[in-house]
Protein backbone atom coordinates (compact mmCIF):
# COMPACT_ATOMS: atom_id res chain seq x y z
CA UNK A 1 0.00 0.00 0.00
CA UNK A 2 1.19 3.44 -1.39
CA UNK A 3 1.73 6.57 0.69
CA UNK A 4 -0.14 8.32 -1.49
CA UNK A 5 -2.30 7.75 -4.55
CA UNK A 6 -2.79 10.25 -7.60
CA UNK A 7 -5.53 10.73 -9.91
CA UNK A 8 -4.01 11.80 -13.89
CA UNK A 9 -5.78 14.53 -15.35
CA UNK A 10 -6.54 15.34 -18.96
CA UNK A 11 -2.46 15.67 -20.43
CA UNK A 12 -3.58 17.61 -23.68
CA UNK A 13 -5.15 20.46 -21.45
CA UNK A 14 -2.02 20.68 -18.90
CA UNK A 15 0.07 20.58 -21.59
CA UNK A 16 1.86 17.42 -20.71
CA UNK A 17 1.25 15.41 -24.47
CA UNK A 18 2.76 18.49 -25.94
CA UNK A 19 6.00 18.21 -23.83
CA UNK A 20 6.16 14.45 -23.10
CA UNK A 21 7.67 13.26 -26.13
CA UNK A 22 10.46 16.50 -26.00
CA UNK A 23 11.92 15.16 -22.22
CA UNK A 24 12.46 11.73 -23.57
CA UNK A 25 15.71 12.23 -24.41
CA UNK A 26 18.59 10.87 -22.55
CA UNK A 27 20.67 13.47 -22.86
CA UNK A 28 18.33 15.85 -21.45
CA UNK A 29 17.59 13.48 -18.99
CA UNK A 30 20.91 13.34 -17.86
CA UNK A 31 21.26 17.41 -17.73
CA UNK A 32 18.49 17.96 -15.48
CA UNK A 33 18.65 15.36 -13.50
CA UNK A 34 21.73 16.73 -12.05
CA UNK A 35 20.87 20.73 -12.95
CA UNK A 36 18.50 20.21 -11.09
CA UNK A 37 19.54 18.42 -7.88
CA UNK A 38 17.02 15.46 -7.79
CA UNK A 39 17.80 13.81 -4.98
CA UNK A 40 17.97 10.20 -6.16
CA UNK A 41 15.98 8.76 -2.95
CA UNK A 42 13.18 10.36 -3.48
CA UNK A 43 11.73 9.83 -6.87
CA UNK A 44 11.77 5.97 -7.21
CA UNK A 45 8.95 3.69 -5.55
CA UNK A 46 6.12 4.88 -8.08
CA UNK A 47 7.63 8.79 -8.80
CA UNK A 48 9.22 7.82 -11.77
CA UNK A 49 12.62 7.46 -11.58
CA UNK A 50 12.10 4.12 -13.33
CA UNK A 51 9.44 5.31 -15.87
CA UNK A 52 11.36 8.48 -16.61
CA UNK A 53 8.98 9.36 -20.32
CA UNK A 54 5.83 8.16 -18.27
CA UNK A 55 3.63 11.66 -18.55
CA UNK A 56 1.81 10.02 -16.22
CA UNK A 57 4.39 9.94 -13.17
CA UNK A 58 5.69 13.20 -10.91
CA UNK A 59 9.84 13.06 -12.19
CA UNK A 60 8.42 13.10 -16.14
CA UNK A 61 5.62 15.81 -15.43
CA UNK A 62 8.76 17.97 -13.44
CA UNK A 63 10.73 17.31 -16.15
CA UNK A 64 8.24 18.66 -18.65
CA UNK A 65 8.00 22.05 -16.49
CA UNK A 66 12.21 22.09 -16.73
CA UNK A 67 12.00 21.82 -20.70
CA UNK A 68 9.90 24.69 -20.71
CA UNK A 69 11.45 26.46 -18.21
CA UNK A 70 14.87 25.73 -20.08
CA UNK A 71 13.78 26.19 -24.11
CA UNK A 72 11.24 28.38 -24.49
CA UNK A 73 13.41 31.66 -25.32
CA UNK A 74 13.71 31.49 -28.98
CA UNK A 75 17.64 31.49 -28.57
CA UNK A 76 17.28 29.50 -25.30
CA UNK A 77 21.38 29.40 -25.42
CA UNK A 78 20.94 32.69 -24.47
CA UNK A 79 20.80 32.75 -20.23
CA UNK A 80 22.74 36.35 -19.80
CA UNK A 81 20.83 37.81 -16.54
CA UNK A 82 21.10 40.86 -18.23
CA UNK A 83 18.36 39.54 -20.67
CA UNK A 84 14.87 38.85 -19.60
CA UNK A 85 12.94 36.01 -17.33
CA UNK A 86 12.02 34.25 -20.51
CA UNK A 87 15.90 33.51 -21.26
CA UNK A 88 17.76 33.37 -17.13
CA UNK A 89 14.66 31.32 -15.64
CA UNK A 90 16.11 28.23 -16.14
CA UNK A 91 19.40 29.59 -15.31
CA UNK A 92 18.28 31.31 -12.23
CA UNK A 93 16.43 27.72 -11.21
CA UNK A 94 19.61 25.90 -11.38
CA UNK A 95 21.93 28.38 -9.96
CA UNK A 96 19.73 28.83 -6.74
CA UNK A 97 18.59 25.06 -6.35
CA UNK A 98 22.74 24.24 -6.44
CA UNK A 99 22.60 24.00 -2.83
CA UNK A 100 19.46 22.40 -2.55
CA UNK A 101 17.95 19.17 -3.25
CA UNK A 102 14.85 18.26 -5.21
CA UNK A 103 12.42 15.51 -3.80
CA UNK A 104 9.09 14.63 -4.44
CA UNK A 105 6.66 13.97 -1.45
CA UNK A 106 3.28 12.90 -0.55
CA UNK A 107 2.59 16.20 1.14
CA UNK A 108 -1.12 16.74 2.67
CA UNK A 109 -2.55 18.37 -0.37
CA UNK A 110 -2.79 21.98 0.58
CA UNK A 111 0.38 23.19 -0.85
CA UNK A 112 2.44 22.16 -4.21
CA UNK A 113 6.12 23.02 -2.90
CA UNK A 114 7.88 23.72 0.30
CA UNK A 115 11.68 25.46 0.43
CA UNK A 116 12.96 24.13 3.45
CA UNK A 117 16.27 25.61 5.03
CA UNK A 118 16.40 29.25 3.27
CA UNK A 119 14.90 30.58 7.03
CA UNK A 120 18.54 31.96 7.98
CA UNK A 121 18.90 33.90 4.83
CA UNK A 122 14.97 34.73 4.71
CA UNK A 123 15.68 36.44 8.30
CA UNK A 124 19.04 38.10 7.11
CA UNK A 125 16.90 39.84 3.65
CA UNK A 126 13.92 40.58 5.92
CA UNK A 127 16.02 42.62 8.82
CA UNK A 128 18.14 43.85 6.05
CA UNK A 129 14.94 45.24 3.80
CA UNK A 130 13.54 46.56 7.51
CA UNK A 131 17.12 48.38 8.05
CA UNK A 132 16.54 50.23 5.27
CA UNK A 133 13.01 51.04 5.42
CA UNK A 134 13.52 52.99 8.39
CA UNK A 135 16.99 54.40 7.11
CA UNK A 136 15.21 55.95 4.55
CA UNK A 137 11.99 56.78 6.36
CA UNK A 138 14.61 58.44 8.84
CA UNK A 139 16.56 60.26 5.60
CA UNK A 140 13.65 61.98 4.67
CA UNK A 141 12.64 62.98 7.88
CA UNK A 142 16.03 64.70 8.53
CA UNK A 143 14.98 66.57 5.54
CA UNK A 144 12.48 68.87 7.23
CA UNK A 145 15.83 69.74 10.11
CA UNK A 146 17.21 72.87 9.76
CA UNK A 147 20.68 72.12 7.82
CA UNK A 148 23.02 72.69 10.41
CA UNK A 149 21.19 70.10 12.68
CA UNK A 150 20.16 67.69 9.72
CA UNK A 151 23.95 66.34 9.51
CA UNK A 152 23.69 64.97 12.66
CA UNK A 153 20.13 63.20 11.63
CA UNK A 154 21.37 61.60 8.93
CA UNK A 155 24.39 60.19 10.58
CA UNK A 156 22.16 58.46 13.25
CA UNK A 157 20.31 56.65 10.55
CA UNK A 158 23.27 55.92 8.74
CA UNK A 159 25.06 54.70 11.89
CA UNK A 160 21.72 52.73 12.74
CA UNK A 161 21.30 50.93 9.31
CA UNK A 162 25.15 49.59 9.58
CA UNK A 163 24.54 48.30 12.82
CA UNK A 164 21.08 46.86 11.78
CA UNK A 165 21.72 45.06 9.06
CA UNK A 166 25.26 43.74 10.71
CA UNK A 167 22.88 42.03 13.67
CA UNK A 168 20.77 40.66 11.06
CA UNK A 169 23.97 39.32 9.34
CA UNK A 170 25.37 37.91 12.12
CA UNK A 171 22.03 36.54 14.03
CA UNK A 172 21.59 34.32 9.98
CA UNK A 173 25.25 33.22 10.49
CA UNK A 174 24.56 31.79 13.81
CA UNK A 175 21.49 30.44 12.47
CA UNK A 176 23.10 29.15 9.31
CA UNK A 177 25.24 26.87 10.98
CA UNK A 178 22.64 25.00 13.04
CA UNK A 179 20.65 24.62 9.86
CA UNK A 180 23.24 22.69 8.50
CA UNK A 181 23.28 20.20 11.12
CA UNK A 182 20.10 20.03 11.96
CA UNK A 183 17.79 20.37 8.17
CA UNK A 184 18.42 18.84 4.41
CA UNK A 185 18.44 22.06 2.45
CA UNK A 186 15.82 20.87 -0.08
CA UNK A 187 13.13 21.93 -1.92
CA UNK A 188 9.47 19.59 -1.89
CA UNK A 189 7.16 19.54 -4.32
CA UNK A 190 4.16 17.63 -3.34
CA UNK A 191 1.45 14.87 -4.96
CA UNK A 192 -1.00 16.07 -5.82
CA UNK A 193 -1.29 19.90 -6.28
CA UNK A 194 2.22 20.20 -8.01
CA UNK A 195 2.34 17.42 -10.63
CA UNK A 196 -1.12 17.02 -10.88
CA UNK A 197 -2.98 20.49 -10.14
CA UNK A 198 -0.59 22.36 -11.99
CA UNK A 199 -0.53 22.41 -15.77
CA UNK A 200 3.43 22.80 -17.61
CA UNK A 201 3.90 26.81 -17.17
CA UNK A 202 2.27 26.42 -13.81
CA UNK A 203 5.06 23.81 -12.32
CA UNK A 204 7.58 26.14 -14.33
CA UNK A 205 6.49 29.27 -12.63
CA UNK A 206 6.47 27.76 -9.26
CA UNK A 207 10.03 26.57 -9.38
CA UNK A 208 10.93 30.06 -10.28
CA UNK A 209 8.54 31.36 -7.57
CA UNK A 210 10.16 28.79 -4.56
CA UNK A 211 14.31 29.61 -5.43
CA UNK A 212 13.44 33.40 -5.04
CA UNK A 213 12.91 32.17 -2.09
CA UNK A 214 16.19 30.24 -1.73
CA UNK A 215 17.48 33.74 -1.41
CA UNK A 216 15.77 34.46 1.32
CA UNK A 217 13.03 36.91 -0.18
CA UNK A 218 10.16 35.94 2.38
CA UNK A 219 6.55 37.24 1.67
CA UNK A 220 6.40 40.31 3.82
CA UNK A 221 2.54 41.27 3.29
CA UNK A 222 -1.02 40.30 4.23
CA UNK A 223 -3.19 39.48 1.44
CA UNK A 224 -5.34 42.59 0.34
CA UNK A 225 -9.09 43.01 1.05
CA UNK A 226 -9.38 42.98 -2.70
CA UNK A 227 -8.03 39.54 -3.24
CA UNK A 228 -9.21 36.40 -3.71
CA UNK A 229 -6.73 34.82 -1.49
CA UNK A 230 -7.87 34.73 2.17
CA UNK A 231 -7.72 38.99 2.78
CA UNK A 232 -5.57 39.40 5.64
CA UNK A 233 -3.67 35.98 5.76
CA UNK A 234 0.14 36.01 5.15
CA UNK A 235 2.07 35.30 1.40
CA UNK A 236 1.41 38.28 -0.10
CA UNK A 237 4.49 40.26 -1.31
CA UNK A 238 3.97 44.31 -0.15
CA UNK A 239 4.60 45.64 -4.12
CA UNK A 240 6.50 44.64 -7.42
CA UNK A 241 9.08 46.75 -6.72
CA UNK A 242 9.85 44.28 -3.54
CA UNK A 243 11.19 42.30 -6.53
CA UNK A 244 10.08 39.39 -4.11
CA UNK A 245 8.51 35.98 -5.27
CA UNK A 246 5.29 36.84 -6.54
CA UNK A 247 6.71 39.65 -9.19
CA UNK A 248 9.30 36.51 -10.21
CA UNK A 249 6.62 34.63 -11.09
CA UNK A 250 4.33 36.98 -12.63
CA UNK A 251 7.17 38.21 -14.57
CA UNK A 252 8.03 34.53 -15.42
CA UNK A 253 4.82 34.13 -17.21
CA UNK A 254 4.46 37.11 -18.77
CA UNK A 255 7.46 37.30 -20.75
CA UNK A 256 6.66 33.40 -21.48
CA UNK A 257 3.44 34.77 -22.55
CA UNK A 258 4.56 37.63 -25.08
CA UNK A 259 7.58 35.46 -26.02
CA UNK A 260 7.72 31.96 -25.64
CA UNK A 261 8.65 29.40 -28.23
CA UNK A 262 8.44 25.77 -29.08
CA UNK A 263 5.01 25.97 -27.58
CA UNK A 264 1.29 26.59 -28.43
CA UNK A 265 -1.44 29.64 -28.12
CA UNK A 266 -3.49 28.12 -25.62
CA UNK A 267 -0.31 27.45 -23.16
CA UNK A 268 0.38 31.41 -23.54
CA UNK A 269 -2.94 32.52 -23.12
CA UNK A 270 -2.85 30.46 -19.95
CA UNK A 271 0.13 31.84 -19.07
CA UNK A 272 -0.75 35.54 -19.24
CA UNK A 273 -3.90 34.25 -17.24
CA UNK A 274 -1.55 33.40 -13.98
CA UNK A 275 0.72 36.19 -14.73
CA UNK A 276 -2.76 38.66 -13.89
CA UNK A 277 -3.91 36.97 -11.72
CA UNK A 278 -0.57 37.60 -9.61
CA UNK A 279 -1.04 40.77 -10.62
CA UNK A 280 -4.44 41.42 -9.23
CA UNK A 281 -4.16 39.23 -5.92
CA UNK A 282 -1.19 38.56 -4.71
CA UNK A 283 0.60 41.88 -3.80
CA UNK A 284 -0.57 44.59 -0.92
CA UNK A 285 -0.79 47.96 -3.00
CA UNK A 286 -3.01 48.68 -5.52
CA UNK A 287 -2.30 47.03 -9.22
CA UNK A 288 -1.80 50.02 -11.36
CA UNK A 289 -1.04 47.52 -14.65
CA UNK A 290 -2.50 44.35 -16.21
CA UNK A 291 -0.79 42.11 -19.13
CA UNK A 292 -1.41 43.15 -22.32
CA UNK B 1 35.15 13.86 35.37
CA UNK B 2 33.09 16.01 37.44
CA UNK B 3 29.11 15.55 38.04
CA UNK B 4 28.34 19.28 36.53
CA UNK B 5 30.79 17.64 33.61
CA UNK B 6 28.90 14.44 33.61
CA UNK B 7 25.45 16.37 33.09
CA UNK B 8 26.84 19.11 30.60
CA UNK B 9 27.71 15.41 28.20
CA UNK B 10 24.80 14.23 28.91
CA UNK B 11 22.61 17.01 27.77
CA UNK B 12 24.59 17.56 24.62
CA UNK B 13 24.65 13.91 23.49
CA UNK B 14 20.57 13.93 23.95
CA UNK B 15 20.49 17.23 21.33
CA UNK B 16 22.71 15.42 19.28
CA UNK B 17 20.48 12.29 19.17
CA UNK B 18 17.51 14.41 19.07
CA UNK B 19 18.94 16.52 15.76
CA UNK B 20 20.23 13.19 14.43
CA UNK B 21 16.70 11.48 14.88
CA UNK B 22 14.96 14.80 13.62
CA UNK B 23 16.70 14.71 10.29
CA UNK B 24 15.95 11.21 9.65
CA UNK B 25 12.26 11.55 9.92
CA UNK B 26 12.12 14.26 7.11
CA UNK B 27 14.98 11.56 5.65
CA UNK B 28 12.09 8.69 5.20
CA UNK B 29 11.09 8.79 0.76
CA UNK B 30 7.18 8.31 0.21
CA UNK B 31 5.70 5.72 -2.33
CA UNK B 32 3.46 6.85 -4.25
CA UNK B 33 0.63 5.11 -6.94
CA UNK B 34 -1.72 5.79 -9.76
CA UNK B 35 -4.90 5.06 -9.05
CA UNK B 36 -6.86 5.87 -12.25
CA UNK B 37 -6.89 8.46 -15.02
CA UNK B 38 -9.75 10.99 -14.59
CA UNK B 39 -13.20 10.86 -16.02
CA UNK B 40 -13.41 12.54 -19.18
CA UNK B 41 -16.39 14.35 -19.25
CA UNK B 42 -16.41 15.16 -22.62
CA UNK B 43 -19.93 13.39 -24.02
CA UNK B 44 -19.39 10.68 -27.03
CA UNK B 45 -21.33 12.61 -29.48
CA UNK B 46 -20.47 13.46 -32.52
CA UNK B 47 -20.89 17.55 -31.17
CA UNK B 48 -18.69 16.16 -28.13
CA UNK B 49 -15.89 14.37 -30.76
CA UNK B 50 -15.26 17.79 -32.04
CA UNK B 51 -14.81 19.38 -28.13
CA UNK B 52 -11.95 16.49 -27.96
CA UNK B 53 -10.52 17.50 -31.52
CA UNK B 54 -10.18 21.06 -29.78
CA UNK B 55 -8.57 19.86 -26.55
CA UNK B 56 -6.30 17.71 -28.60
CA UNK B 57 -5.61 20.22 -31.15
CA UNK B 58 -5.28 23.26 -28.88
CA UNK B 59 -1.66 22.09 -27.48
CA UNK B 60 -0.85 20.08 -30.78
CA UNK B 61 2.73 20.47 -32.00
CA UNK B 62 4.82 19.89 -34.82
CA UNK B 63 4.57 20.98 -38.61
CA UNK B 64 1.28 22.25 -39.58
CA UNK B 65 -0.34 22.16 -35.78
CA UNK B 66 -1.12 25.31 -36.31
CA UNK B 67 -3.03 24.48 -39.48
CA UNK B 68 -4.34 21.68 -37.72
CA UNK B 69 -5.96 24.15 -34.77
CA UNK B 70 -7.20 26.60 -37.23
CA UNK B 71 -8.76 23.99 -39.39
CA UNK B 72 -10.49 22.22 -36.50
CA UNK B 73 -11.89 25.72 -35.02
CA UNK B 74 -13.00 25.93 -38.25
CA UNK B 75 -15.19 22.91 -37.89
CA UNK B 76 -16.30 23.85 -34.42
CA UNK B 77 -17.77 27.32 -35.65
CA UNK B 78 -19.25 25.47 -38.70
CA UNK B 79 -22.00 23.53 -36.19
CA UNK B 80 -21.60 26.17 -32.86
CA UNK B 81 -24.67 25.51 -31.48
CA UNK B 82 -24.45 21.58 -30.85
CA UNK B 83 -20.59 22.09 -30.03
CA UNK B 84 -21.23 24.82 -27.27
CA UNK B 85 -23.69 22.72 -25.85
CA UNK B 86 -21.31 20.06 -25.54
CA UNK B 87 -18.74 22.46 -24.00
CA UNK B 88 -21.60 23.29 -21.55
CA UNK B 89 -22.23 19.54 -20.94
CA UNK B 90 -18.65 18.69 -20.46
CA UNK B 91 -18.13 22.09 -17.96
CA UNK B 92 -20.86 21.61 -15.64
CA UNK B 93 -20.17 17.34 -15.76
CA UNK B 94 -16.47 18.18 -14.93
CA UNK B 95 -14.87 17.47 -11.28
CA UNK B 96 -14.74 20.76 -9.77
CA UNK B 97 -10.88 19.88 -9.08
CA UNK B 98 -10.58 19.18 -12.73
CA UNK B 99 -9.14 23.36 -13.05
CA UNK B 100 -7.57 22.93 -16.16
CA UNK B 101 -9.95 20.96 -17.73
CA UNK B 102 -12.57 23.06 -16.85
CA UNK B 103 -10.60 26.67 -17.88
CA UNK B 104 -9.66 24.96 -21.33
CA UNK B 105 -13.36 24.09 -21.64
CA UNK B 106 -14.42 28.26 -21.53
CA UNK B 107 -11.36 28.88 -23.47
CA UNK B 108 -12.77 27.01 -26.08
CA UNK B 109 -16.13 28.36 -26.22
CA UNK B 110 -14.69 31.73 -25.88
CA UNK B 111 -12.37 30.90 -28.92
CA UNK B 112 -15.32 30.24 -31.47
CA UNK B 113 -16.51 34.13 -31.32
CA UNK B 114 -20.06 33.19 -31.88
CA UNK B 115 -22.99 34.07 -30.97
CA UNK B 116 -24.18 30.97 -29.82
CA UNK B 117 -21.55 30.39 -26.70
CA UNK B 118 -23.10 33.66 -25.35
CA UNK B 119 -25.49 32.37 -22.82
CA UNK B 120 -23.07 29.75 -21.86
CA UNK B 121 -20.58 32.38 -21.49
CA UNK B 122 -22.40 34.49 -19.35
CA UNK B 123 -23.49 32.15 -17.28
CA UNK B 124 -19.85 31.12 -16.61
CA UNK B 125 -18.66 34.96 -15.86
CA UNK B 126 -21.67 35.27 -13.43
CA UNK B 127 -21.07 32.63 -11.65
CA UNK B 128 -19.55 33.32 -8.10
CA UNK B 129 -15.79 31.86 -7.04
CA UNK B 130 -16.21 29.79 -4.32
CA UNK B 131 -14.46 29.94 -0.92
CA UNK B 132 -10.51 29.42 -0.67
CA UNK B 133 -9.78 25.54 -0.12
CA UNK B 134 -6.43 25.34 0.30
CA UNK B 135 -4.56 26.32 2.92
CA UNK B 136 -1.44 27.33 0.97
CA UNK B 137 -0.75 30.52 -0.63
CA UNK B 138 1.28 28.84 -3.48
CA UNK B 139 -1.87 26.91 -4.70
CA UNK B 140 -5.44 28.85 -4.64
CA UNK B 141 -8.64 26.96 -5.59
CA UNK B 142 -9.97 30.38 -5.69
CA UNK B 143 -7.44 31.61 -8.33
CA UNK B 144 -8.61 28.65 -10.46
CA UNK B 145 -11.98 29.30 -9.88
CA UNK B 146 -11.10 33.22 -11.29
CA UNK B 147 -9.39 32.86 -14.01
CA UNK B 148 -12.05 30.56 -15.32
CA UNK B 149 -14.38 33.41 -15.03
CA UNK B 150 -11.60 35.98 -16.51
CA UNK B 151 -11.12 33.95 -19.37
CA UNK B 152 -15.69 33.95 -20.12
CA UNK B 153 -15.27 37.45 -19.96
CA UNK B 154 -12.41 38.00 -22.21
CA UNK B 155 -15.13 35.38 -24.30
CA UNK B 156 -17.61 38.32 -23.86
CA UNK B 157 -15.18 40.80 -24.59
CA UNK B 158 -14.69 39.39 -28.07
CA UNK B 159 -18.82 39.18 -28.52
CA UNK B 160 -19.05 42.34 -27.79
CA UNK B 161 -16.38 43.81 -30.05
CA UNK B 162 -18.50 41.75 -33.05
CA UNK B 163 -21.87 43.97 -32.08
CA UNK B 164 -23.38 41.99 -29.36
CA UNK B 165 -25.32 44.05 -27.19
CA UNK B 166 -26.17 41.07 -25.04
CA UNK B 167 -22.16 40.30 -24.74
CA UNK B 168 -21.59 44.21 -23.55
CA UNK B 169 -24.63 44.02 -20.94
CA UNK B 170 -22.92 40.62 -19.35
CA UNK B 171 -19.57 42.99 -19.46
CA UNK B 172 -21.55 45.45 -17.60
CA UNK B 173 -23.08 42.74 -15.60
CA UNK B 174 -19.33 41.69 -14.59
CA UNK B 175 -18.52 44.87 -13.37
CA UNK B 176 -20.54 43.77 -10.36
CA UNK B 177 -19.13 40.53 -9.80
CA UNK B 178 -17.69 39.47 -6.08
CA UNK B 179 -14.42 39.24 -7.74
CA UNK B 180 -12.20 41.59 -8.14
CA UNK B 181 -9.74 40.39 -10.67
CA UNK B 182 -13.31 39.57 -12.69
CA UNK B 183 -14.27 43.42 -12.19
CA UNK B 184 -11.01 44.65 -13.56
CA UNK B 185 -11.06 42.39 -16.61
CA UNK B 186 -14.70 43.89 -17.66
CA UNK B 187 -14.00 47.45 -17.27
CA UNK B 188 -10.80 46.83 -19.21
CA UNK B 189 -12.84 44.98 -22.26
CA UNK B 190 -14.94 47.25 -22.32
CA UNK B 191 -12.46 50.19 -22.25
CA UNK B 192 -10.64 48.30 -25.01
CA UNK B 193 -13.87 48.65 -26.94
CA UNK B 194 -14.60 52.55 -26.41
CA UNK B 195 -13.34 54.78 -24.00
CA UNK B 196 -15.83 56.90 -24.12
CA UNK B 197 -16.57 59.58 -21.16
CA UNK B 198 -20.11 58.25 -21.37
CA UNK B 199 -18.71 54.46 -20.63
CA UNK B 200 -16.45 55.56 -18.18
CA UNK B 201 -19.22 57.05 -16.66
CA UNK B 202 -21.40 53.99 -16.70
CA UNK B 203 -18.69 51.72 -15.56
CA UNK B 204 -17.77 53.80 -12.85
CA UNK B 205 -21.36 53.96 -11.88
CA UNK B 206 -21.27 50.15 -11.94
CA UNK B 207 -18.50 48.86 -9.95
CA UNK B 208 -18.01 49.09 -5.82
CA UNK B 209 -17.93 52.61 -4.57
CA UNK B 210 -14.22 52.53 -3.69
CA UNK B 211 -12.95 51.46 -6.86
CA UNK B 212 -12.32 54.34 -8.94
CA UNK B 213 -9.20 53.37 -9.57
CA UNK B 214 -9.71 50.40 -11.69
CA UNK B 215 -10.41 52.73 -14.43
CA UNK B 216 -6.58 53.91 -14.09
CA UNK B 217 -5.24 50.26 -14.39
CA UNK B 218 -3.56 49.97 -17.50
CA UNK B 219 -2.96 47.13 -19.97
CA UNK B 220 1.14 47.04 -20.95
CA UNK B 221 3.34 45.27 -22.34
CA UNK B 222 5.97 42.97 -20.41
CA UNK B 223 8.71 45.73 -21.67
CA UNK B 224 6.72 48.34 -19.66
CA UNK B 225 7.32 47.20 -16.53
CA UNK B 226 10.48 47.41 -14.31
CA UNK B 227 12.37 43.93 -14.31
CA UNK B 228 14.81 42.36 -11.98
CA UNK B 229 18.12 41.76 -12.43
CA UNK B 230 18.07 38.19 -10.51
CA UNK B 231 22.18 38.84 -9.54
CA UNK B 232 21.25 41.00 -6.90
CA UNK B 233 19.70 37.91 -5.85
CA UNK B 234 21.84 35.03 -6.17
CA UNK B 235 22.88 33.01 -3.03
CA UNK B 236 26.56 32.24 -2.55
CA UNK B 237 27.04 29.24 -3.69
CA UNK B 238 25.21 29.70 -6.95
CA UNK B 239 27.28 32.63 -7.30
CA UNK B 240 30.55 30.44 -7.09
CA UNK B 241 29.45 28.01 -9.01
CA UNK B 242 27.07 28.37 -12.22
CA UNK B 243 25.08 25.55 -13.77
CA UNK B 244 25.87 23.68 -16.93
CA UNK B 245 23.91 25.00 -20.06
CA UNK B 246 21.63 22.59 -21.27
CA UNK B 247 22.19 20.09 -24.54
CA UNK B 248 20.24 21.11 -27.56
CA UNK B 249 16.53 19.96 -27.59
CA UNK B 250 15.81 17.01 -30.30
CA UNK B 251 15.11 18.04 -33.31
CA UNK B 252 17.76 20.95 -32.94
CA UNK B 253 21.66 21.07 -33.11
CA UNK B 254 23.54 17.60 -33.14
CA UNK B 255 21.43 15.03 -31.64
CA UNK B 256 18.92 12.77 -33.40
CA UNK B 257 16.19 14.16 -35.84
CA UNK B 258 13.28 14.01 -34.37
CA UNK B 259 11.52 11.17 -36.23
CA UNK B 260 14.32 9.49 -35.47
CA UNK B 261 14.41 9.18 -32.03
CA UNK B 262 13.40 6.43 -30.27
CA UNK B 263 10.97 7.08 -27.57
CA UNK B 264 12.06 4.77 -24.06
CA UNK B 265 11.82 4.63 -20.56
CA UNK B 266 14.89 5.17 -19.14
CA UNK B 267 16.47 5.99 -16.03
CA UNK B 268 18.55 9.20 -15.56
CA UNK B 269 22.30 7.19 -16.76
CA UNK B 270 23.95 9.51 -13.95
CA UNK B 271 24.20 8.14 -10.18
CA UNK B 272 21.12 8.29 -8.23
CA UNK B 273 22.55 9.59 -5.18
Amino acid sequence: MADCTYTVPDKDVSGDNLYGPRICYQPFVDWAWKAFRFDGSFWGDGWGFDDCCNTDKPLARTFNAIWLLTYSAEDYGNEDYGSDALHWGSRFVRDQISGYDLRAKCGDGSANATTFGAGCTEYRETVKWDCTQYRDEGYRKCGSWPWWASWLCYAWYWVSNIVCVAWGYVASWVCAIGNEIATDKRIELYNTTFFYGLDVPGRAGTLVHECRHISGKAHDANFPSWSNRPPGKSGADSSWDYKGAWMYDALYNWWFYAEGSRTTQAIRDRAKADANDVILNCFATKPTFTVN
Amino acid sequence: MPRRGRVLLAIAAALVIGVLLRRRRFNVPDTVDKLVDADDPVPSTEAGSLVREFLRDMNASGDGADDVYGRTLARLRERAEPVVEAFANSYRAASRDAYNLRWALVYGAAKLEHPAALTFLREVARSPVPPEESDDHHFSTAKEESIIRTTAVEGLGRLAVGGEREAEEGLFEALSHPTFSVRVTAAQTLLEGDDSAATRNRILASLPANEAFVLEIRRVTVREVPQVDPREHLTPPARRSPSSAAPPPVGEGPGPPRSEFPAGRRPPTVPKD
